[in-house]
């Protein structure tokens, strides 16, 4: 199949959508299919060179949204670059991810003439806004062929103010080179490591949650470290901890999923403390896959990835005390950490690649079955 | 007097923008619902000729049988009846490539009824609509039924949570 893939963010900042959309057309590619990513991103980034099968359509706008910074693409210029990669190439399906999102994919989706596939990434219930939104685009909206929805949540908030039902079909995640990374050098230390992944600087991440939770931590575990991944500013990450917490922690910044798998080896324990406006967890995903032991708040999302429990410990969101108990306790006990990281790497299977790509297809090929264009050529076929 | 005269011709030309731009959007969401009616007929007798491979199960064949060559009146129901044996059937004792066969088409006729079921709502939200309704733009088209039957539990789709699946 030929499949057209649009991200609305930025291929230059790394996100969850970002890392979905490359990991699901490579996933794709692997079974033989051919794919193009069409996508916000800067050219002038050496170390960091896009895979031969994306486009980039441009540098992209930061605009807040959905309580993050979201970089997104827009104007003549987007409309134009869309135009001219659907004309290049001769799709089957497009495949369009947060197409309610005010960037390529809406504008990909306003000029589209063949099955559209949409995936919808957030699950932040935020009725009035999108019911506004709604009633605009729905002419717009109702060219989409099949909707896909990562989480039961996103899937309820497609069903309550979007106005459609939705396959679900969770996130992927690269399960073999998470599963088979190494630790950074020096790591695993003796003293307790604890690991966190993420946009630190953004407060739904909750990383002042884990702040206050490592303060009680150190009391009992004076050698505690963390060891912080992800994109934002270090030194207001520093400040903000203070003189005490700052020497215990190592940012190591944005990384590729390399860095991000060897720092996952590398820790005893990720935590996970956002408070909310999650819709699905990939960290945890590729957490449970590198055998690295979960602590995260009870967040619905978090809830299903962790299957209530069993494969990673749930805190109560937001409060530093609970936190610091649950890490505590987990830094204490080698044994549960390690029925932990087996329980995981069990759950993990299902969201390998291969396996999400596969029933990705089968919802390309059920939107492509649903192409007016081939009832028309029916139609023409038994009239002549 | 002349200002009247673009304030009507002004409001006529609008007016009638909108009634074909609805009109348009009317026809494309006929064409969506025809062409996404046909996918889920193929894909309910793909799942009757899944279910016809199964050697010897005569119940089974004849419920199949039953579902595809119902009136559509009798579609939803004898369809659902033919998902209420098949959800009481122990796939356990089934060849593994029958099975597989089975469970593929099951998780096609999932997908072609969300698709489906998505045209028929984007279509009736537009022809309940006020304009479409007086100019009756729909002309003789009759307004699309939703196709509903209940959907099998497909075991080892995704992560399960009590209450939050639905």
């Amino acid at each position: 199949m030929r499949i057209g893939m649009v991200c609305p963010y930025s291929l230059t900042v790394p996100g969850g959508v970002q890392a979905h959309v490359l990991g699901l057309a490579e996933g794709l590619r692997g079974l033989g299919h051919q794919v193009e990513v069409l996508a916000p991103a800067s050219v002038d980034k050496p170390d960091r060179p896009l895979p031969e099968f994306v486009t980039p359509a441009g540098r992209a706008v930061g605009v807040p949204y959905n309580g993050s910074v979201a970089p997104l693409a827009f104007g003549p210029v987007a409309i134009n670059r869309v135009r001219r990669w659907m004309h290049d190439h001769d799709f089957d399906v497009l495949h369009l991810h947060e197409p309610t999102a005010p960037s390529l994919s809406l504008i990909a989706l306003a000029l589209a003439d063949r099955p559209v596939v949409a995936t919808f990434h957030f699950a932040t219930a935020r009725s009035r806004a999108l019911a506004a939104a709604h009633a605009l685009l729905q002419p717009t909206m109702e060219k989409i062929t099949a909707r896909i929805a990562v989480s039961p949540l996103a899937r309820r908030v497609q069903v309550e103010y979007l106005g459609g039902d939705a396959v679900e079909i969770p996130n992927g995640v690269d399960v073999l080179q998470f599963a088979s990374a190494q630790p950074l050098p020096g790591y695993p230390r003796a003293g307790g490591t604890v690991g966190f992944v993420g946009r630190f600087g953004e407060p739904r991440k909750g990383m002042s949650v884990l702040l206050g939770a490592l303060c009680e931590v150190a009391r009992t575990w004076p050698d505690v470290r963390l060891l912080v991944v992800g994109h934002g500013d270090a030194g207001a990450l520093l400040r903000a901890a203070g003189p005490a917490l700052a020497s215990r922690i190592r940012v190591l910044g944005a990384q590729g999923d390399g860095g991000k798998a060897a720092a996952l080896a590398s820790v005893d324990v990720l935590c996970v403390p956002a408070l909310g406006g999650e819709s699905f967890g990939i960290v945890l995903t590729e957490a449970l896959a590198a055998g690295t032991p979960v602590v995260a708040s009870d967040l619905d999302a978090f809830r299903l990835v962790l299957d209530n429990g069993k494969a990673g410990v749930l805190v109560a969101a937001g409060s530093p005390t609970a936190l610091s108990t649950a890490l505590d306790e987990l830094l204490d006990d080698p044994e549960r950490r390690a029925a932990l990281a087996a329980a995981g790497r069990r759950r993990a299977a299902m969201w390998d690649w291969p396996v999400v790509a596969r029933r990705v297809l089968q919802v390309y090929e059920g939107a492509f079955a649903a192409d007016p264009r081939r009832l028309l050529r029916a139609r023409r076929r038994i009239s002549s | 007097m002349r200002f009247a005269w673009v304030a009507v011709t002004v409001g006529v030309s609008g007016a009638a923008w909108g009634a074909i731009r609805a009109a348009t959007r009317l026809d494309r969401l006929h064409m969506r619902t025809d062409a996404a009616w046909a996918a889920l007929d193929a894909a309910l007798h793909q799942r009757a000729l899944a279910v016809s491979a199964l050697n010897g199960n005569v119940a089974l064949c004849g419920a199949a049988l039953a579902a595809v060559h119902a009136q559509p009146s009798a579609r939803e129901e004898l369809e659902n009846e033919l998902g209420r044996v098949l959800s009481a059937l122990n796939r356990g004792g089934l060849a593994p490539a029958s099975a597989s066969r089975l469970a593929d088409a099951e998780q096609r006729v999932v997908i072609a009824r969300r698709v489906y079921n998505d045209a028929v709502r984007d279509t009736r939200a537009l022809r309940l609509h006020r304009m479409v309704r007086w100019l009756r733009l729909a002309g003789t088209a009759p307004l699309p039924r939703y196709f509903e039957i209940a959907e099998p539990a497909l075991a080892g789709y995704g992560p399960e949570l009590d209450g939050a699946g639905a």
